[in-house]
């Protein structure tokens, strides 16, 4: 060790107090390598937990996978006839893990790939696109959002939110409750907006389909859909389905057509029958929106399927001094602002019309490079949607 | 508001659909509704005819525009729907009605003047290669059984009515006809209550310039004791709907 060499050499140190301070160092050197020891100790611990866990996920990935397969039949000795998704049937055997009443034909299992045992059973397949139909985040459009329709709302909620939050009311009078609602009227009055605010304000599951979603490219996917969504919403009782732009499957079926059209009625068929069909449909309710009540089959029309029909019209006066109050009320407007001409300008115009020119005279101060909406500026923009929805047919020769 | 599927039955005017409908005969009343409201209401004592004009361009000089015509000294007529067609209408109506006088020395009766009309509205509903007539009249007059309006539709069908509209908006002013109308009407009850039905629909119930107003809306009245068909002139139009404002 140098110092001690150093040390003797020299002779001018006292023996004893050498050793002392030699013991000491010596004392303070072993400690720092035992904590470097546990350092190292936990180091080696957590590479350890660190092997084992890659072990495991090695062992998984490595893991061969099992088949999957539907279950034909339950035979008496305990094994089952299983059809597998490759192709061919089996009789295999079952693990001792699944008893036997919990398979039924018709389940989804999966299979061991050597010996094709039933090894765990499976949630039954649901199309990943139904899954995404159902309105997991509610839109933020509350009834009070919406102007000029309280006798529609009433219905709707009358008849979509009573039967599944008040049963007992319909029990005691003694009736089936009505819960098949069609919504109709001219493009832009609100139709889609209501059943965003049933939406927002009922606790039952939501599922919105649009009608164009079941026109598929394999005979026989639209009406699976169909199937498909009604079973979600049984198995999330109590639901509301909403369908919207119904026409585009629901229109009048017709002996001239296209093989595609006749699919399409063969979706509409699968509808009707879930409608109201031989099964009762339980605690689903069904809400239908459509430009075109009048191409739309008379099936569709009849009591117990779309029992009540809720037309949503143009909105009147009152109607649009609501809506006009709606949409200006985040707006800033100038302060000697007044509703009544607007109100008379705006004949004729739908809920959706007023959003725009409530939008439009918005651009306008905009492009003026102010922050305050006046008078002038709805004036403008009532003209310009004016004009772009004027029928530019010559109305002059009629008197 | 839009028309069922047609699919091809609405080409030709002979053609019937399988649901036995004549669509170019609906289509025909659908033009008829493009055009501006024309009211009659009938009296105890006469009939009263309001009709409203729409300028198409404001150059043009309104008084040649004319919704409410005569067709003989005892009976007018207000049109709604295409203007040439209803002019080629009333042409014949004029001329049948003296044939009338000449060969049976008397006024034409409203009823067979209107069924004349009629027979040959129907005409161009049953030969190819013609159209219908696009036009609805409202025909008012006094004859011996008393006052009467009638109303014809493209189809050549016609009905005898108390009170009735043609023209844009007309289902509002019969419904608020059907509420308001009395039979012991006299006939400036009838000429208040016609007034009243062409304003139903604007969302201003009263006239605020009644002079304005008096360019575009044609007031004409038949009373039973002179048989005479009257077209009010402008400035009593304006005296009338001054009481209105």
């Amino acid at each position: 060790m140098p110092g001690t060499t150093d040390a003797k050499k020299e002779g001018s140190i006292d023996d004893s107090t050498y050793t002392e301070t030699y013991t000491r160092h010596l004392e303070r050197r072993l400690r720092a390598l035992e904590t470097e020891k546990q350092i190292l100790h936990a180091e080696r611990s957590r590479l350890e937990k660190e092997t084992q866990t890659l072990r495991t996920e090695l062992e998984k990935l490595r893991q061969s996978p099992l088949i999957t397969a539907t279950v034909v039949e339950m035979l008496d000795d305990g094994r089952a006839v299983v059809k597998s998704s490759t192709g061919p049937n089996f009789v295999v055997h079952v693990a001792t893990s699944i008893s036997r009443n919990r398979l039924s034909p018709g389940m989804r299992v999966a299979l061991n790939q050597r010996s094709f045992a039933v090894t765990q059973e499976l949630p039954p397949p649901r199309d990943p696109m139904i899954r995404a139909m159902e309105i997991e985040v509610a839109p933020d459009v509350s009834y009070s959002d919406i102007g000029g329709l309280d006798k529609q709302l009433d219905d709707l909620k009358g008849t979509v939110e009573l039967p599944l939050l008040k049963p007992e009311l319909f029990e005691r009078v003694g009736i089936d409750p009505p819960r098949g609602v069609l919504l109709t009227g001219p493009p832009g009055t609100g139709k889609t907006l209501a059943a965003r605010a049933v939406a927002h304000e009922t606790t039952a599951t939501f599922i919105r389909v649009i009608g164009s979603e079941l026109v598929q490219k394999f005979i026989g996917e639209g009406a699976r859909l169909v199937r498909e969504v009604f079973l979600l919403a049984k198995d999330k009782a109590p639901a509301i389905i909403f369908i919207d732009e119904l026409d585009a499957v629901g229109s009048h079926r017709l002996d001239v057509a296209t093989s595609g059209d006749r699919e399409v009625q063969r979706t509409l068929m699968q509808l009707l029958s879930e409608l109201d069909g031989f099964a009762s449909r339980g605690q689903v309710a069904v809400i239908g929106a459509t430009n075109r009540p009048d191409i739309l089959d008379p099936a569709l029309l009849r009591p117990g399927r779309f029992d009540r029909i809720i037309d949503f019209p143009l909105p009147d006066d009152k109607g649009r001094e609501r809506i006009f109050a709606i949409h200006t009320r985040g707006m800033n407007i100038e302060s000697e602002f007044s509703y009544k001409p607007l109100i008379s300008l705006s004949d004729k115009m739908s809920g959706a019309d007023i959003k725009a020119v409530c939008t439009e005279a918005g651009m306008f101060a905009i492009s003026e490079d102010r922050g305050c909406v006046t008078q002038d500026d709805f004036l403008k923009a009532i003209k310009k949607i004016q004009e772009r929805q004027q029928e530019k047919f010559p109305s002059n020769i009629y008197c | 508001m839009f028309p069922t599927q047609s699919l091809g039955y609405d080409r030709a005017i002979t053609v019937f659909s399988p649901e036995g409908r004549l669509y170019q005969v609906e289509y025909a009343t659908e033009a008829v509704r493009h055009g501006p409201l024309a009211v009659g209401v009938k009296a105890t004592d006469g009939v009263v005819l309001v009709g409203e004009k729409r300028s198409p361009h404001p150059l043009v000089d309104l008084t040649t525009l004319k919704k409410l015509l005569l067709i003989d000294d005892h009976v007018g007529t207000a049109i709604a729907g295409l203007h040439a067609d209803a002019r080629k209408l009333i042409d014949q109506a004029r001329v049948q009605a003296q044939i009338n006088r000449l060969s049976y020395d008397e006024p034409v009766s409203i009823q067979s003047l209107v069924v004349n009309v009629c027979d040959t509205k129907q005409l161009h509903t049953q030969y190819g290669g013609v159209r219908p007539f696009g036009v609805a009249l409202l025909v008012a007059g006094v004859d011996d059984l008393g006052p009467q309006l009638f109303s014809t539709d493209p189809s050549g069908s016609y009905w005898g009515w108390k009170a009735t509209a043609i023209g844009k908006d007309s289902d509002v002013v019969r419904e608020f006809f059907a509420e308001k109308y009395k039979p012991d009407i006299n006939l400036d009850g009838a000429l208040k209550l016609a007034i009243e039905g062409v304003l139903t629909p604007g969302s201003d119930k009263t006239v605020s310039d009644p002079a304005e107003k008096a360019k575009t809306i044609e007031i004409g009245r038949v009373d039973t004791t002179k048989r005479e068909f009257k077209i009010l002139p402008q400035d009593e139009v304006e005296a009338i709907l001054a009481a209105f404002a």
